[in-house]
């Protein structure tokens, strides 16, 4: 009897059971998403947001120089120090920020491209739109790759489970890389139809780059070689003005991740905090060493000069004046020394003595290594966790070098090189370079202009990933503290402990 | 509910009431003149058993089968009054008159013995399943309390109630039989069966409260019941012509049980002194500075500040009035009330003030159909202090330094002291006044009309709806300032932009109900049968703005100010029910009852949409069985078990649905602004499901002597599966917040006793009450699929540990000795000096790291009772009520307790004047300066255990001649004090706090001392 009216009211219930469907009117969903071209624009202002948060390129891909032979970080918590003197393991935090951050932006990513193609719009929008979303997961698992070597790769849209499989080999994300790319230079516009949309130049000086980093040399010069010939990009004549607030989105800004202040999306690169510049980041005195002089030489080698080591103690902290004095050392020969050098040294770091906001000579005792960071650091005091300065993931100088230093890798010294390398000098009234050098020589000279040129910018530890050349640079050119580089397994970032504990398909990086 | 008794013989207090009128009746001898009469219910049958008494008097009679009486009188002037049980009480005067035809009216009221259950009620002696019962009228009296839901608190075995603090308007929370989810834990409150809360309700306008505690009386409201559910009934009309006036008002102060003490400026100089000398830093005062602050010579530049006592009074004013009228006109009976209550906070700048009211109305339409409506609503306002930034104005409290003034010479607020050090000092009594106001306002309104019919005997058709509006503002004004120092100079505290920000909430709620219940008797064989539907919507509108830089901190629109940021949700949830219920039982002596609810709701996804959940109890009332019958000393014996399954749906609105959500955004074009994405942040569970709990347990029910005796004693187990959890996920999900799945497991275990007795003694007049109840709970986490939670950095969610229990160090003492320093390893990197407290080596590895770390406290009790007690003599009565929990621990550190190594002007309390020292080696609080000694563990870990004084009430009810004189039906007046004292180890807080509340930041509780007065006329 009692199953009986159940049974009787619970078909009465049926018939109103639509009266239980609800929808969510505060946000689409799965079902009303992906409709019109102003819900795939949305998806695709979430994919580029995922370029902008601290730990990359609001500020964590720029601290990377921390973890090279330019800089040393003071705030052990952000864990750049740990990476930087070899103690990092798997549960080191920092290593899985890193892997969250690029896989939600590869996530964002793959949402676009599992979902824009069945959409029923303008052709032509939703190329440009899994264009755009190409070159992004391309970006995201460079980095992947640069730092982890072998991940896993995912290419759609992924519920929890499954994410759960286990890494591709470098060879494989490496290839993956390669393909997105050369698809979304296809779909690209040759020019952005906003400022700070991605192009099809983007697209292939990041090719460009891929190869290069992975030893493509041949592929690498026609990509280069195309950026170049477009006639579209060139170099700012001051090389200071590139990265104040003017030089913004200028021709020789290839793609630059946007930022604008009084959002939580503003970057973290460039504030000064309590009239300080990035009060955690320290610039390594072996960097300001390694600067050329005026006349192009090492400064030990120019008798025009004197090193700073003159004026420095053991670890390359520079002595105070009276300490100075007591040696019969005078702080303003010290000072006068730095107009003797490459300019780009004065524009890239700030040093004791050097005017800086309301003060006449900056106190550098508040740093560790007595050597702050000037590039991109904004002069006025605004918020220091929301800056508005836009931060250049590609740039036309380094489109040049890559494609020196991909030609010399690949054919040796030759006239379009030195061509390229020149136009960088020549902008900083530097002298050329001598166009006598051996490949070998030239090898190192170029490598050395990569390093001043594009020093604090993030690119650095990639670089020496690359190049294999972390450990005599690490072990034995840093001066101001003691670091130890393991070849046998610091190459590349362990896998973080987290992601291997939620996902039983995963196995360790070797070495690990 | 009200047609219960109809035709029924109730036979066990039939006798009970018989042998009691036969023992007074003796008494009547004596008397001089005999009335007589008959007694007849409404509907002309004659009442037998009806309890006659003179007024006054313990003289009395009872009906004959027939319902006739004779009784003896002396005094024409005398009252007689007529009592039956589930009738109102009739009152007459003699006069003259020699014969009485009495009609009584069925009572509305619900006496003791009958219980609300889910839709209907039942006699307490058939009761299967575990429920508390209180009726404010008779067990509590009138303690002031800010909220309605706290005279629960103590009152019911299993029902744990924690008031958050004495701030005005505050509410409470209340956990039955334990906590059995790590999301929200709430009960279903159900008035009238209206989904509501307690605060929408007068204390005096309550009839009674029942906590369904298990699944056997809960299970029939299914999803929303895991909580449990409470029931509270609220009165109905009078009964009579006549206007029945009820004024009930009292007032009162307010202090705190107890605030903290910090340490003289003095003091707190030389601590923070040491400290800094301990941590290697200089010290902060000169030796003559100390002086003057000792001395008191510069009172301004170093004073002695008591931020605790400044920030509160002594004093703060209550006050409570009940206003209800009642009446039968007609066929239409109806109750109006209006209550106010005020209570200024006894911190300054809080108060709140309510207003509720109610209009009850019941009409007989003839042919078996009632009409009845109840509409009532509350109207709420609070103001408090809008910084709650940096937990408000209680951490500023103990963060603030007494040197500094409460305020400058010149009149205008301190915040700094002559010391260059202290130019930060958040003035709490600044903050908690000036610096920024925040007011609450809230209207709530319910309506509340039914229809009953009852074609024929036994059945009944009801259909109840309802719809409840509850419409809130808050608006917080955070004004701009510029504080100063002693000299005049700006200190650092300031606010340079001001700010209001408006919230509005809406929030709405719809249900339908329609129930047909069946009662049947076949001999021996009683039968009911319940079916019913329920419809049930639920809508809650949110919007914000906050704006800034308003020209003037006196406006007070949203329209002055500038930049606006902007925010607005809605949230809709709908419940479709079936339910139903059979109960049985043979000759009053086996009972059986089965329920079940089907649940389909909007928040389960569409291929999981209805639950199930069923129940089943029997009962033996054993002392009814033949071979009891004459053993006199057991009045009432009862078996009990039940089991059965509830569910919780808090489980969000959308779970299932994978929504994309407004993104930061990015900037394109140059763009000053980002323009926002969409992306999805939280991963949604499509096979979302609700959290299961599935009850069971065993009760026995005893009386003894005619029930002056009464024991009653449950075991249960609640164990809840299927508990929301976000478990981790790869990061390369690319996803940062899990979704929701079912996939923890939470059991409570527990047992409760609650005995009562009353009696009179001798002749004396002198009656008395004295009753306890107490509950023992074992809450355990079972799975939470092997990962751990924090909550925060004190409290963990472990498997097989209580929800949020302590987790760090456990502190082993302090080091003492050289020994000592050579026994204990010590924190990873770090030296130990002698003071320093010395933490256990878990692991047995040679340092001390986080994995030593281990559970050192449980915030949930062990143990929570009640003792109550009562006495009546001579129109004075005095009711006292304790409360109290053992085997809790509250977490107390960094709020009054801290190493003092860090760069603050945390004040210590007194406790530290006994700290080690190489002069102090003994002492009981470790040595200044080592930030280690403030890390997580069992030494700040304290037992919270109290036994507190709740309540206690002293009425005198004025005789009959005075109120006649003064033309009222009763007068009482009454003085009552609500935890005036307490038994704890605590030394600066209350005990009394959430278990969540992991810091000694609760606004403080209250005593009070209040006098009132009860008139009816």
């Amino acid at each position: 009897m009692k199953k009986a009216i159940i049974t009787l009211l619970g078909a009465a219930c049926f018939s109103c059971s639509n009266y239980l469907d609800l929808q969510d009117n505060n946000t689409l969903n799965q079902d009303s998403f992906w409709q019109t071209e102003d819900h795939l624009a949305l998806a695709v202002t979430a994919a580029y947001e995922s370029l902008t948060p601290e730990e990359l390129y609001g500020r964590g891909i720029r601290d990377l120089d921390c973890v090279s032979d330019n800089g040393y970080n003071e705030w052990t918590w952000m864990k750049y120090w740990d990476i930087s003197v070899g103690q990092h393991n798997p549960a080191t935090d920092r290593i899985n920020w890193v892997w969250n951050d690029n896989y939600r932006g590869i996530r964002r990513a793959n949402e676009i491209l599992d979902n824009a193609p069945t959409m029923d719009i303008n052709a032509e929008v939703k190329d440009v739109a899994i264009g755009e979303a190409l070159f992004l997961r391309a970006l995201f698992y460079n980095n992947l790759s640069m730092l982890f070597n072998n991940v896993p790769l995912i290419l759609k849209v992924v519920s929890p489970q499954e994410a759960r499989i286990e890494k591709s080999t470098k060879e494989e994300v490496v290839q993956q890389i390669i393909e997105d790319l050369t698809m979304a230079i296809d779909l690209l516009p040759t020019k952005s139809e906003q400022v700070g949309k991605i192009n099809k130049y983007a697209a292939l000086a990041l090719r460009a780059r891929v190869y290069l980093y992975n030893q493509q040399y041949e592929n690498a010069i026609k990509d280069c070689e195309e950026v170049i010939n477009s006639g579209k990009f060139g170099l700012v004549s001051d090389y200071d003005f590139l990265f104040s607030a003017e030089g913004q989105n200028s021709e020789e800004s290839i793609f630059s991740v946007q930022f604008v202040s009084n959002l939580k999306s503003g970057e973290r690169f460039s504030g000064t905090y309590k009239k300080q510049p990035q009060s955690h980041f320290g610039v390594l005195p072996n960097l300001v060493y390694d600067y050329y002089t005026k006349n192009g030489l090492k400064p030990e080698d120019d008798p025009d000069a004197t090193p700073f080591s003159v004026w420095s103690d053991e670890n390359g902290v520079p002595k105070s004046e009276k300490e100075l004095e007591a040696e019969g050392l005078s702080i303003y020969d010290y000072w006068a020394e730095f107009a003797n050098r490459d300019p780009r040294l004065d524009h890239t770091i700030l040093r004791g003595g050097e005017p800086w906001l309301d003060q006449a000579k900056w106190d550098n005792t508040v740093k560790a290594t007595r050597y702050g960071i000037q590039k991109y650091i904004r002069k006025e005091v605004g918020l220091y966790t929301d800056g508005d300065r836009n931060f250049m993931i590609l740039r036309y100088a380094d489109v040049l070098l890559m494609y020196a230093e991909a030609k010399n890798e690949f054919s040796g010294p030759s006239g379009d090189v030195f061509n390229a390398l020149n136009q960088i000098r020549r902008r900083v009234d530097m002298a050329d370079f001598d166009s006598s050098l051996s490949q070998d020589e030239l090898r190192e000279e170029i490598r050395h202009e990569r390093r001043v040129e594009l020093a604090l910018e993030g690119l650095r530890y990639f670089d020496e990933l690359r190049w294999k050349t972390a450990k005599n640079d690490f072990e034995n050119n840093v001066i101001f503290h003691d670091r130890t580089f393991n070849e046998s397994k610091h190459y590349w970032w362990p896998i973080p402990q987290t992601e291997i504990d939620r996902n039983p398909n995963l196995s360790q990086n070797s070495g690990w | 509910m009200k047609s219960f008794y109809h035709g029924k013989k109730k036979f066990p207090f039939q006798l009970l009431l018989m042998l009691t009128l036969i023992f007074f009746g003796f008494e009547a001898i004596a008397q001089d003149r005999i009335v007589s009469g008959t007694v007849k219910d409404e509907a002309g049958a004659p009442l037998p058993g009806v309890n006659i008494k003179i007024k006054g008097t313990s003289t009395g009679t009872i009906t004959n089968f027939d319902g006739q009486f004779k009784l003896a009188v002396d005094d024409p002037a005398t009252s007689i009054i007529f009592s039956f049980m589930g009738f109102e009480p009739q009152e007459m005067v003699v006069g003259q008159n020699k014969s009485f035809n009495i009609t009584l009216v069925e009572s509305t009221e619900l006496l003791s013995e009958i219980v609300v259950v889910g839709y209907g009620t039942q006699k307490k002696e058939n009761l299967t399943g575990a429920i508390g019962v209180v009726t404010p009228d008779k067990d509590i009296g009138n303690q002031a309390v800010p909220n309605t839901e706290s005279l629960l608190q103590g009152r019911i075995a299993g029902v744990q109630l924690t008031q958050s603090g004495g701030k005005p308007g505050a509410g409470a929370t209340i956990t039955i039989r334990g906590n059995g989810t790590l999301n929200d834990s709430s009960p279903l409150v159900l008035i009238d069966g209206v989904p509501g809360s307690m605060q929408d309700i007068l204390p005096s306008d309550i009839e009674s409260i029942s906590v369904l505690k298990d699944a056997a009386s809960a299970s029939i409201y299914g999803t929303r019941a895991a909580n449990g559910v409470i029931l509270v009934t609220t009165k109905s009309g009078g009964t009579t012509d006549k206007v029945k006036v009820n004024y009930n008002g009292y007032a009162g102060l307010q202090k705190a049980t107890v605030l903290p003490e910090f340490l003289d400026s003095w003091d707190y100089m030389m601590l923070k002194n040491e400290g800094n000398i301990n941590a290697g830093r200089s010290p902060i005062y000169s030796d003559e500075e100390i002086a003057i602050a000792r001395e008191g010579s510069d009172p301004y530049r170093y004073g002695n500040t008591d931020w605790a006592d400044e920030t509160f009074k002594d004093g703060a004013f209550f006050q409570n009035h009940q206003l209800s009228l009642s009446q039968k006109v007609g066929n239409t009976q109806y109750l109006a009330s209006v209550g106010y209550l005020d209570q200024k906070g006894i911190m300054y700048g809080t108060s709140a003030e309510r207003i509720n009211y109610r209009l009850n109305l019941k009409s007989k339409l003839g042919k078996g159909f009632t009409f009845g409506a109840n509409i009532f609503g509350a109207i709420k306002k609070s103001e408090e202090s809008a910084d709650t930034d940096d937990q408000g104005v209680m951490r500023l409290i103990a963060n603030s330094s007494p040197l500094v003034p409460v305020f400058n010479q010149d009149g205008s607020w301190g915040s700094a002291s002559g010391n260059p050090y202290e130019i930060n000092t958040k003035n709490p009594v600044f903050y908690a006044t000036e610096a920024s106001r925040k007011f609450n306002d809230s209207n709530k309104t319910t309506l509340n009309p039914y229809l009953e019919f009852k074609p024929v005997k036994g059945l009944t058709l009801r259909t109840n709806l309802s719809y409840s509006f509850t419409k809130g503002l808050n608006k917080a004004h955070k004004y701009d300032f510029q504080l100063t120092g002693p000299d005049g100079n700006d200190s650092d505290i300031a606010r340079v932009q001001n700010s209001l920000k408006e919230t509005s909430n809406t929030y709405e709620t719809m249900q339908w109900e329609n129930t047909i219940n069946y009662n049947k008797k076949l001999g021996k064989h009683s039968l009911n049968f319940l079916a019913g539907t329920t419809v049930n919507s639920y809508a809650h509108k949110t919007t914000n703005v906050n704006v800034f830089d308003l020209p003037s901190n006196s406006l007070t629109e949203i329209g002055s100010g500038s930049n606006p940021t902007v925010g607005g949700a809605f949230y809709e949830s709908r419940l479709l029910s079936l339910f139903g219920r059979f109960q049985y039982n043979y000759d009053d002596r086996y009972l059986f009852e089965a329920n079940l609810r089907q649940d389909g709701s909007s928040k389960f996804p569409q291929n999981n949409r209805f639950a199930l959940f069923p129940a089943l109890s029997v009962g033996w009332i054993f002392s009814n069985e033949a071979f009891l019958k004459d053993v006199e000393m057991l009045s009432f014996g009862k078996v009990r078990a039940n089991w059965g399954q509830l569910g919780n749906d808090k489980i969000g609105y959308y779970p299932y649905s994978q929504t994309y959500s407004p993104t930061d955004g990015y900037p394109f074009d140059g763009a000053s602004i980002a323009y926002g994405g969409l992306a999805v942040t939280n991963l949604a569970n499509p096979d979302i499901m609700w959290e299961t709990t599935t009850s069971y347990g065993v009760g026995v029910d005893l009386g003894f002597w005619e029930d002056k005796l009464t024991v009653t004693a449950d075991y249960f187990v609640k164990d809840t599966d299927d508990i929301l959890l976000k478990l981790p996920i790869p990061g390369a999900t690319g996803v940062d917040t899990p979704a929701f799945q079912n996939a923890g497991r939470v059991k409570n275990t527990g047992w409760e006793l609650a005995v009562n007795h009353f009696n009179q003694i001798g002749s004396t007049g002198i009656e008395y009450s004295i009753g306890f109840n107490l509950t023992k709970i074992k809450n355990e986490i079972i799975s939470m699929q092997g990962e751990t939670q924090y909550p925060n950095n004190r409290q963990v969610n472990m498997e097989g540990h209580p929800i949020g229990s302590f987790y760090g160090y456990k502190s082993i003492g302090i080091y003492r000795t050289e020994e000592d320093l050579e026994k204990y390893p010590y924190i990873d990197g770090q030296t130990p000096q002698l003071g320093d407290l010395i933490y256990e080596n878990v692991n047995g590895d040679d340092v001390i790291n986080d994995e030593d770390r281990t559970i050192i406290g449980n915030p949930n009790p062990e143990y929570m009772y009640g003792i109550n007690m009562g006495l009546a003599y001579k129109g004075f009565d005095l009711k006292l009520f304790f409360q109290g929990v053992q085997n809790v621990d509250i977490y107390s550190s960094a709020t009054g307790h801290h190493s003092g190594s860090a760069n603050n002007l945390m004040n210590w309390t007194t406790d530290w004047l006994d700290r080690w020292t190489p002069e102090n080696p003994d002492a009981s609080m470790p040595r200044l300066g080592n930030v280690n000694n403030d890390q997580i563990s069992s030494f700040w870990v304290e037992d919270a255990s109290y036994l507190r004084l709740k309540n206690v009430e002293l009425g005198y009810t004025f005789n009959e001649s005075v109120c006649k004189k003064l033309r009222l039906q009763s007068l009482r007046v009454y003085a009552n004090s609500t935890n005036p004292l307490t038994w704890s180890k605590l030394q600066h807080w209350d005990p009394e706090r959430y278990a969540n509340q992991s810091r000694n930041e609760a606004y403080p509780q209250t005593t009070t001392l209040t006098f009132g007065t009860n008139i009816i006329f």
